[in-house]
């Protein structure tokens, strides 16, 4: 390498994954989140923006619907002031151009019927999902082609728990789902990381939750050998990296570091397990409590945005179990996990964002033995874009 | 699509074909307006792009004013033309149906409407990089305003500073990257881009330039592919890499890549970490003398080729480099069973 490496540029090592350095804005041609199914009401119209595509969703008799929220008359977005007029429609609330849900012609112009351009002009649409009470869409290029299946975008199946209790797919009948979304100032892939980030147990140190459980959290667990991340790499399906906290003989757990006078608190042992997946989505099993699983996608919106979802899922059977779940929910889960601990994860991602945008961080980092996993992440990462999302804006570069 | 309503034209009167010259800025094209078809459909049939927008008659973007000749477009309905503009000449080229042989002006170039409109501006110098012994990475900022997209496997023509002298380089950056464009120059013992490379060039300079130019770039099908690049030629291939990387293609891409000396090797990290995130990447590297690096191997990018590498018969195969590599390229190639459209060459002259 040349003398530039001993100034601290890491120039050299981010060619071994230059796609995912350079993919800011996220990667196109990938199912993402875009709405809770309980956010999108009959009749009603949402403007999401994922990887600087403006789309408005719209629910008619029951289904979802995704198109272009740019009019293409003046193009203000639609979502801007809904105006849903009839089923199977959207109409632009300015002049009244209407068009069609399922392939997003111009169908009609409220105030002038006859106008040429009817039938012969329209906005583009997405492929969108509907599954356990998250709508999905395809966002990229138009030409794509069909797309592939959702499931290949989302965590894989585990089957290898090691109490022999899988934690539910987000695909999977029989199993509830609540969570939350936000619009956080930061680079979808920061966020990413700092989730897979076996490193960052000390931002959590004193978080209510862990204290209120009395969890034992070691202050780091190092990996033993390079096996430690597994790298999946299913045929079809999802791509992803996965932390084997599940084998301890690949970790040692690091409990008290006399140079600082730090220990590890609480008592109370438990199993948990995460792994990262393309596009960008996190699962941590048997988290926050044993049987449930946290996931978390971290939608890019523009390259200093991103949506940041958290949602946990359990099995049920029975309305007591969606009860249970739902009282444990509103009461514990999320106020202690989904806001409190995952707080110290917003505050440490967006405390990041200034060093990678105005420094060159992706450039200027010095990354260690901790961040194994973080480097696998990325390099499995770059082998997969199917495309990049670009800056709509003309204005800027 | 849809056409103007025909019937709104007395039906005898368009009985033949007319011929239409269409009067860019920038030259006339000839298209030939089959009855009951508007000069935009008749144009867009023959390839010849016009500007146009609805396509139905309501934006008045498609305006060409008639010379002479006969155009004609359906009474009866409301159009975005006044009177005066009609009584001048002008038609909506979507709605109109030439009765007779016409020429119609355009007040736009033809090559305004090309994919890669070619563009001329002034660049500043944003990195300059040795990679080598004798390889410069040259990295050009282009302004913001300016509006600049090429097709992977092209080049710009860039003048060397301080003097009158215009050289072309291929992009080596992917067609992705519009404002930020990267070139790998080699540096000779003398030359006017050489010598301002060794000696003077900084970042910040100002350099005129002109493009995209140039028809080098992938075939659009998706088999195996085959780059042999000899030096700096090398610059087209990491572009058209850039576009593969994302093609959703599992056939197999090969590059060769050689260079004379060692000496003159270059990008061997970039090519290695290119093969790690792209699987079906394989790449030799070859260089005339025997040298001791590891995986590189003795010869010439011809001498290295076998038949396996075009035995797949949708191979495509991209040269670039000095003239007696592609020439000694092309004619293996060809004895090893290649047909001569599938194989697609840039030449370069050392400068
Ligand atoms: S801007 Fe939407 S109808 Fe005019
Ligand atoms: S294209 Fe709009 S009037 Fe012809
Ligand atoms: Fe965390």
């Amino acid at each position: 390498m040349t003398a530039s490496s001993h100034s601290g540029s890491s120039a050299g090592v981010t060619r071994q994954y230059a796609p995912y350095v350079k993919a800011d804005w996220g990667y196109a041609n990938h199912w993402y989140p875009a709405l809770l199914s309980d956010e999108l009401e009959d009749g009603t119209v949402k403007g999401i923006t994922i990887g600087g595509h403006d789309i408005a969703v719209r629910r008619s008799a029951g289904k979802a619907y995704a198109l272009s929220d740019r009019c293409i008359h003046r193009g203000v977005k639609l979502s801007a002031k809904p105006m849903c007029l009839s089923e199977g429609t959207i109409t632009c609330w300015y002049h009244g151009f209407t068009y069609g849900l399922e392939d997003g012609t111009l169908t009609t112009i409220v105030g002038n019927p006859d106008d040429s351009l009817i039938g012969n002009a329209g906005i583009r649409t997405y492929p969108v999902e509907e599954a356990n009470g998250i709508i999905y869409v395809f966002v990229g290029d138009e030409d794509f082609g069909t797309p592939p299946p959702l499931s290949s975008d989302l965590p894989a199946r585990v089957t290898n728990d090691p109490n022999n209790n899988p934690v539910p797919h987000l695909l999977d009948e029989g199993i509830v789902i609540r969570g939350i979304h936000r619009k956080l100032v930061g680079n979808w892939r920061l966020a990413a990381e700092n989730g897979l980030d076996p490193g960052h147990l000390l931002v959590h140190w004193d978080n209510q939750i862990l204290v209120a459980l009395d969890r034992a959290l070691p202050l780091g667990v190092n990996a033993l050998t390079d096996s430690a991340t597994e790298e999946i790499d299913l045929p079809d399906g999802p791509k992803g990296v996965m932390n084997r906290y599940d084998r301890p003989d690949l970790y040692k757990p690091v409990l008290d570091n006399p140079k600082v006078n730090m220990k590890a608190r609480g008592t109370v042992p438990h199993y948990f397990r995460t792994s990262l997946w393309v596009p960008g989505s996190l699962m941590v099993e048997h988290w926050p409590i044993t049987d449930h699983v946290q996931y978390e996608f971290y939608v890019p919106i523009d390259d200093h945005h991103h949506e940041y979802w958290e949602i946990i899922a359990t099995r049920v059977t029975s309305d007591e179990d969606i009860a249970e779940f739902n009282f444990k929910y509103d009461n514990f889960m999320l106020p202690l996990a989904l806001e409190g601990f995952n707080n110290s994860d917003v505050f440490a991602r967006e405390a990041t964002e200034e060093h990678y945008t105005r420094f060159d961080g992706w450039n200027n980092e010095m990354l260690c033995d901790m961040d194994y996993s973080i480097i696998a992440w990325r390099k499995l990462a770059a082998r997969y874009p199917r495309g990049f999302f670009e800056s709509p804006f003309q204005d800027e570069d | 699509m849809s056409i103007a309503p025909t019937d709104a034209i007395p039906e005898s009167a368009v009985t033949t074909d007319n011929n239409v010259h269409l009067k860019f800025t920038d030259g006339t094209k000839t298209i030939s307006v089959p009855a009951g078809t508007t000069i935009l459909e008749a144009a867009n049939a023959a390839g010849v792009r016009l500007v146009s927008q609805c396509t139905v008659g309501t934006c008045g973007t498609c305006v060409g004013r008639v010379a002479c000749g006969d155009v004609v477009m359906p009474e009866g309905r409301v159009y975005s033309l006044r009177q005066d503009e009609m009584a001048a000449g002008h038609r909506l080229l979507c709605q109109s149906h030439a009765f007779a042989e016409s020429e119609v002006e355009l007040d736009y170039p033809a090559a305004m409407l090309d994919e890669y409109p070619v563009i001329v501006t002034t660049a500043k110098v944003g990195a300059v990089t040795w990679l080598g012994e004798s390889v410069v990475e040259l990295q050009l900022k282009l302004p913001k305003s300016v509006r600049f997209s090429f097709r992977a496997g092209q080049y710009v023509r860039m003048r060397v500073p301080g003097t009158d002298e215009w050289r072309s380089y291929s992009m080596a950056s992917g067609e992705r990257e519009r404002k930020k464009l990267t070139f790998t120059i080699r540096v000779l013992p003398s030359g006017a881009m050489s010598d301002y490379l060794r000696n003077v060039a900084a970042v910040g300079d100002q350099i005129d330039l002109e493009g995209p130019i140039g028809g080098f770039g992938l075939a659009d099908d998706p088999g195996p592919t085959l780059m042999i690049a000899g030096g700096t030629g090398l610059a087209p291939m990491l572009s058209m890499l850039e576009t593969l990387q994302t093609a959703r293609t599992d056939f197999p891409i090969r590059l060769v890549f050689g260079c004379t000396r060692e000496a003159d090797l270059f990008h061997l990290d970039e090519l290695d970490a290119r093969r790690s995130f792209m699987r079906n990447l394989g790449v030799r590297v070859v260089v005339d003398e025997p040298v001791d690096i590891p995986d590189v191997l003795t010869g010439n990018p011809v001498s290295v080729l076998t038949p396996e590498d075009v035995a797949h018969p949708q191979t495509s195969a991209y040269l670039c480099g000095p003239p007696a590599m592609l020439q000694a390229a092309e004619e293996r190639l060809l004895e090893l069973g290649m047909s001569a459209e599938r194989i697609h060459a840039e030449q370069f002259l050392p400068s």
